[in-house]
């Protein structure tokens, strides 16, 4: 028996006071009424694709995401997003070939996501299709990427694409040197006292050292050994170190100090030219470059982007309200671009109509003319934790 | 330096040299570090007194990044992770290379060396994160570097979440 009774007619009021028979002829009615006048308006049926990319434009920027663990893609003429590329916990910056159709970056992967066995690689991307085409396994033992807060300068790839070296750290420090064609690891060389990689040209990388000098690893032909040889010393790095960021000229690079001094370190000599301050005198005690990733130079123009903040000792992580341009030759600031938002990382477009990237605290993309300091647009979410952008530029 | 922390430096750079010794290489620069460690001279190398400040505004609430013993600390706090300002949270593994710094508690007016060891094995917390500057140098002076995640010599690089630990005080012999 059931333990539920139906409902009397009189709970079910519309039941009663209508029939079956009189319902369907109103129903049918209705539907035929609809279907009419839908028919005319009606979308078509769709096939699903796979996007693809068009060949690269000029402005297209990436953004690494340190939590989201992404490189995320986006055109900075319109601000839409056209795809990403998965990172990892130890992908602290992208590579990319010169023709700008594969990308290659370190990862590390656990079997159990975060333990596990673990395996080492740089990765390639097509960029087409942003998937991945290979691997470059790196040599198993004791993990040694260097890992933490992304830094542009925790990998590079050499001109001509062939060679790519990635920074270690075990903490001893040593360079991981691959073959991008062969997808093989070619050598790891020990750089005592030395970090970071600045490549050069085809075969030579500059160095950071903690004593103050910088080292030029030049590579032999098959990548399996380097001839080292460090400059004189050129900075002092207890009172003013450079800053682990950097912008490249050719085969030199555009240094900055944790006060605000600029020095052109030429990677094939390794002589320096005399240094000068990105402040005006009355600047100096208050303003100073700062951020995760604050110095820029468009090769072209000859000139530099510095971002900027309100600050004493200490700051040099802090975002920047302004970015500061100077004329290389004559060493004079040119322009001061007034950030919309503080910024913590700049970069910057290598056409003649650049664009001035920069991510912003509330996760934003803001994109500024650099010729005229314009602010353009702002491209929202562009990750969860964005830390450093990467203009898509041929080559540096 | 008091004898208290050179004994503590003592026992730190032993297991910093045993773990380098079966973590690295012997051609890195740590691995010649460890051999040299013993001596005096190399104390400049070692990661400590990464930092003789005292917050504007210390707090003594160990989940904001103000608390005393944080004046160097770059990372979650595990006081807001199921840790405390001194343990890591359950399931996960303290890093056994680490950097020190030197705070001074202002209820007590005594500077404190404190160890800020990163703990391991998971995902990072993302809660309570915390970035002090003081001293802090490029990646390529890695012994004052915070940007440098520091599960070195755990079984796995995940890392969770960061403590600072006290071991010892750090006042002048008087």
């Amino acid at each position: 028996m059931s333990r539920y009774k139906p409902l009397p007619n009189s709970a079910r009021p519309w039941i009663a006071a209508t029939s079956v028979r009189t319902l369907f002829p109103v129903l049918l009615a209705a539907c035929l009424t609809a279907t009419a006048h839908a028919a005319p308006t009606s979308l078509p049926v769709e096939s699903s694709h796979i996007e693809k990319l068009d060949a690269p434009s000029a402005h297209w920027v990436f953004v690494i995401d340190l939590v989201g663990h992404a490189a995320r893609l986006f055109d900075g003429d319109d601000g839409r997003m056209l795809g990403m590329v998965a990172t990892t916990p130890s992908t602290m910056a992208l590579e990319w070939t010169p023709d700008r159709s594969e990308l290659l970056f370190a990862a590390a992967y656990y079997t159990r996501h975060t333990y596990g066995d673990r395996t080492d690689a740089v990765v390639s991307y097509d960029v087409p299709t942003l998937s991945p085409i290979g691997e470059t396994l790196l040599p198993g033992g004791p993990p040694k990427l260097a890992n933490g807060y992304p830094i542009r300068a925790y990998s590079g790839i050499f001109d001509g694409g062939r060679f790519m070296a990635v920074y270690n750290f075990s903490p001893a420090t040593s360079l991981s040197i691959i073959d991008t064609r062969t997808r093989t690891h070619l050598a790891d060389i020990a750089t005592v006292g030395c970090g970071l990689v600045f490549p050069v040209n085809a075969d030579t990388a500059l160095q950071l050292c903690g004593d103050g000098t910088v080292q030029r690893i030049q590579l032999a032909t098959d990548g399996k050994t380097a001839a080292m040889k460090r400059s004189v010393r050129l900075f002092d790095p207890g009172t003013d170190p450079f800053m682990d960021k950097a912008a490249r000229d050719g085969t030199a690079w555009w240094f900055i100090t944790f006060t605000g001094s600029l020095v052109r370190v030429d990677g094939v000599t390794l002589q320096a030219d005399a240094a000068w301050p990105v402040q005006q005198e009355s600047e100096r005690s208050g303003w100073r470059p700062g951020g995760r990733m604050p110095i820029a130079l468009h090769r072209k123009q000859q000139q530099l982007f510095i971002l900027m903040h309100e600050g004493g000792v200490d700051t040099h992580k802090q975002d920047g309200s302004e970015v500061w341009v100077f004329d290389v030759a004559t060493k004079k600031r040119t322009e001061k671009i007034i950030l919309k938002s503080a910024a913590s990382s700049i970069d910057i477009s290598q056409d003649d109509d650049p664009l001035l990237f920069a991510v912003n605290a509330d996760r934003s993309l803001d994109v500024y003319s650099a010729n005229s300091g314009k602010y353009l647009r702002s491209i929202a979410g562009v990750g969860i934790a964005p830390v450093i952008v990467q203009s898509f530029n041929p080559g540096y | 330096m008091s004898e208290s922390l050179t004994g503590l430096i003592d026992r730190w750079t032993t297991r910093l040299a045993r773990s380098v010794a079966v973590k690295t290489s012997r051609r890195g620069f740590l691995g010649r570090i460890g051999v040299v460690v013993a001596g005096a001279s190399t104390l400049p190398l070692l990661p400590i007194e990464r930092a003789q400040a005292e917050a504007p505004g210390a707090t003594d609430d160990p989940t904001t990044c103000e608390y005393w013993r944080y004046c160097a600390i770059d990372g979650y706090l595990c006081s807001c992770c199921g840790g405390s300002d001194h343990s890591c949270p359950p399931g996960t593994e303290m890093s056994q290379i680490t950097w020190i710094g030197t705070c001074r508690n202002p209820a007590d007016g005594q500077n404190y060396v404190i160890s800020y060891n990163d703990c391991c094995g998971k995902s990072a917390c993302l809660r309570c994160g915390c970035n002090r500057n003081d001293g802090d140098t490029p990646v390529y002076m890695p012994t004052k570097a915070n940007d440098i995640m520091w599960c070195l010599g755990t079984k796995t690089q995940s890392y969770n979440c960061s403590v600072a630990r006290i071991v010892g005080t750090a006042n002048a012999p008087g």
